[in-house]
């Protein structure tokens, strides 16, 4: 049987409670100060660290194989984890490509010479594990293992192509755009970089600065902005923790409370909760809010959409003892849409119509085409939307008074804003037999 | 829960009681028959695939509490009630978990149409072979493989050896939890000994983490063999069909086991299996099952699809699943 050389011994290396390589065999330390890293600092091996970080939270023993980016190749590693007070212990086994492959760094180090002052690495899943060049001081090094959506300022568009680009694995494309930081913009090509075996294994982006008056009239620094790229991820995190904390409190896993506090920890929960949606309903605001906001345009085939809601909020409904309708296998009508989006506007439509119609009734989503155009339409068997209110419901931040809900107000402007982009609209109607009816409609493919 | 008819409450609560407990499940049971009459699968569950996965689950809950508290071994009412509190909770109805007993089925499944078809003895089967390799890492993997092997269906407690860190994790503590409610009271015991259980636990010694493991060094230097399920035995050959096309070892056992054998035909094409090899594989695993409509498919269509367009599809799958898995947890938890 043919076989790699063999290594009978494992490389070691040991990872303290906020993620530092405190200990580590020497070739693991070079890898890791290949990708960024520094000595004694946050391990910046992106697979390894989200394996220790699981180790962690688990305070179990992982065996699992974890893909390593180095220069232009990518090397399957085999890991043990064990968690002791804190501190994990890593055994790598399996480590042959890498003591063979010293000299990776060149390419990015040849890249950068060529292309700009320095370059940054991402992995397939658009995460940064290496830089090149002189990367600026006040680049923060925390950006390791951070997508690629994170550390750069991609409108939508550009954030688009990327990840089409992720998802199709193969793709020549080349990006100009901007990263303005630090009192400093620099524009970037990023260049797709592929392994032997053809595989699609990342970017190479190569930075230049230019001159003030290149730089392309970004909106400022805008509150909007500001909410969705700094305030939403910070505020989300805390938040998550309030929800956590309060039903182990409401389930009473540490031992029993009074009755009343225990609904005391579920309305606290439920609170948060309720702004967890309203930031990310601010974030969507704020996108559809920017004048370059656009839409892309998939092919939906909305019978298939419908009954995708259907299952995902099919325990949501069943809580309520609601069915959920859908069109009929043999229907099918394909609209021209953004899917992302059309799926979001669907979601919202079915959870306000689970939210605001009795327990034990129908929501029911049907499928029609008139002229070119396609419509989907949900209804359920509510109080309905007076005429007054038809219009005043699509407004921003109108709760129609109603109070403590969990609804924030802004999904139904969304909503429609989302569908007049994609050339389409949003509109409710009451029936006849009481309830209210959502039609959306969209360009037929 | 149904209220306790043995304890003394006054004659009209306890018949409200009852009635009101009934009376509820008036709707519950709209939703329940509706899934029965119209489910949502294109292929209705077999009453051996529910009954499996019921005492698959039922088997999973009663080892962990044995586990973490011993002393219930004998008490089959507290038993019972962590089970009803548990199915109520919505936590056993989890897409993950149902996956993975699904996932045991299927093995299952698979196992006894190889043992019934092939004739190779599991002796001379590729992880037997590998127990002497001069690399220790293959010996030792070859070894926890088979031992792990061995253990699967002999007790209730081998069912959560199986289990994922973060499944065995989640299970664990909805138990105690589940336990700790029942009691009403918390016991430190309780925790320390799950504490324990947990620390034990080594995802390494999991037969399908072996046999990735085994893949993992072998690579492509075994690859005839590990081509074949009669030479490399269910485990060895269902993690390389795996790794080499991309999926998890649990997805690809589901896509083998699928009703029909088309899943398991493109899994095969995007592996690059050629024709008579695949046929080969399809009649070892598949081969009480396939119905000669399915050959038929099987036979005009295997050359003609491409390994691009077939490793294009498996992959769509995988997202698909993983964002399955991932999602509707959320959905469920009411985000």
């Amino acid at each position: 049987m043919g076989m790699s050389p063999i290594l009978t011994q494992p490389v070691t290396g040991e990872v303290g409670p906020e993620g530092h390589l405190i200990r580590a065999d020497e070739p693991l330390r070079r890898l890791h100060l290949r990708a960024g890293g520094i000595d004694g600092g946050t391990l910046a091996i992106p697979g390894l660290l989200a394996l220790v970080r699981l180790t962690q939270k688990l305070k179990m023993r992982l065996a699992r194989n974890v893909r390593v980016a180095q220069g232009e190749d990518d090397f399957e590693l085999w890991i043990e984890t064990a968690y002791y007070e804190g501190l994990v212990s890593l055994s790598i086994q399996g480590w042959e490509a890498f003591l063979e492959t010293d000299d990776h760094q060149d390419h990015i180090n040849s890249f950068t010479l060529a292309a700009g002052v320095f370059s940054l690495q991402f992995d397939q899943a658009m995460r940064l594990i290496a830089s090149g060049g002189a990367v600026p001081a006040d680049f923060d090094r925390k950006n390791f293992g951070q997508e690629i959506f994170d550390i750069l300022a991609l409108d939508d568009d550009q954030t688009a192509a990327l990840k089409a680009n992720v998802a199709k694995h193969a793709l020549h494309r080349e990006l100009s755009i901007l990263l303005s930081g630090g009192g400093n913009a620099y524009g970037f090509e990023a260049n797709p970089v592929f392994a032997k075996d053809g595989n699609f294994t990342g970017y190479i982006c190569a930075f230049s600065p230019i001159r003030p008056e290149q730089a392309a009239p970004r909106q400022p620094t805008a509150p909007s902005v500001l909410f969705a790229q700094q305030l939403a991820p910070a505020l989300r995190q805390p938040l998550g923790r309030i929800i956590a904390n309060a039903e182990t409190i409401g389930s009473k896993l540490q031992g029993p409370i009074r009755e009343n506090y225990a609904v005391y920890a579920k309305d606290i929960a439920d609170a948060a909760r309720h702004l967890v949606a309203l930031v990310d309903d601010l974030g969507d605001l704020e996108a559809v809010e920017r004048p370059d906001f656009s839409t892309a345009r998939d092919s939906i085939e909305l019978g298939d959409l419908a009954r995708r809601v259907a299952g995902l909020l099919a325990l949501k409904a069943a809580d309520h003892q609601i069915t959920i309708i859908t069109p009929h296998m043999d229907d099918k009508i394909t609209a021209s849409a953004e899917f992302r989006r059309v799926l979001q506007i669907l979601l919202n439509l079915v959870t306000n119509a689970i939210r605001y119609s009795p327990d034990g009734t129908e929501v029911r989503i049907q499928i029609a085409e008139r002229a070119d155009m396609a419509e989907i339409s949900v209804q359920d068997q509510g109080a309905g939307v007076s005429d007054a209110d038809q219009e005043k419901i699509f407004a921003k931040f109108e709760r129609l008074g109603r109070t403590g809900d969990g609804g924030s107000g802004l999904g139904l402007y969304i909503s429609r804003r989302l569908a007049r982009f994609m050339g389409g609209d949003l509109t409710v109607e009451t029936l006849e037999q009481g309830g209210a009816k959502f039609t959306l409609t969209l360009p037929k493919e | 829960l149904e209220p306790d008819l043995e304890k003394p409450i006054s004659p009209e609560i306890e018949l409200l009681a009852t009635a009101t407990y009934h009376a509820r499940d008036a709707q519950a049971r709209c939703v329940d028959v509706a899934a029965m009459l119209f489910p949502t699968g294109h292929n209705i569950p077999s009453d051996a695939l529910i009954a499996g996965v019921s005492s698959g689950l039922r088997g999973l809950v009663s080892a962990i509490q044995k586990a973490v508290m011993p002393s219930l071994a004998g008490e089959v009412e507290t038993v019972t009630s962590c089970w009803q509190l548990l199915s109520r909770s919505g936590f056993l109805r989890e897409p993950p978990l149902i996956d993975f007993m699904l996932a045991r089925h299927a093995e299952q499944h698979l196992s006894t149409n190889l043992a019934k078809a092939s004739s190779v003895a599991t002796t001379e089967q590729l992880p037997a072979l590998l127990l002497d390799n001069v690399n220790p890492y293959i010996a030792e993997a070859a070894q926890i493989l088979l031992a792990a092997g061995g253990m699967r269906g002999i007790s209730e407690a081998s069912l959560y050896h199986e289990l994922s860190p973060e499944l065995l994790h989640l299970t664990v503590w909805r138990v105690v939890a589940a336990l700790q409610i029942l009691q009403g009271m918390r016991d430190s015991d309780v925790i320390e000994r799950a504490k324990e259980l947990l620390a034990k636990h080594e995802e390494g010694q999991i037969a399908r983490v072996a046999a990735r493991k085994l893949v993992h060094f072998l690579g492509k230097n075994e690859a005839l063999l590990l081509g074949s399920p009669e030479t490399a035995g269910l485990d060895l050959y269902i993690s390389a069909l795996a790794a080499e096309t991309g999926i998890d070892h649990d997805h690809a056992l589901r896509l083998i086991d699928a009703h029909s054998c088309a899943p398991f035909v493109t899994l095969l094409k995007a592996r690059g299996i050629p024709r008579e090899d695949a046929m080969a594989a399809l009649i070892l695993l598949k081969g009480f099952d396939l119905t000669p409509r399915e050959i038929s498919v099987f036979d005009e269509g295997y050359n003609v699809l491409t390994t691009e367009v077939a490793r294009a599809e498996v992959e769509r799958w995988a997202i698909e699943r993983a964002s399955y898995l991932a999602f509707s947890g959320q959905v469920g938890e009411g985000a």
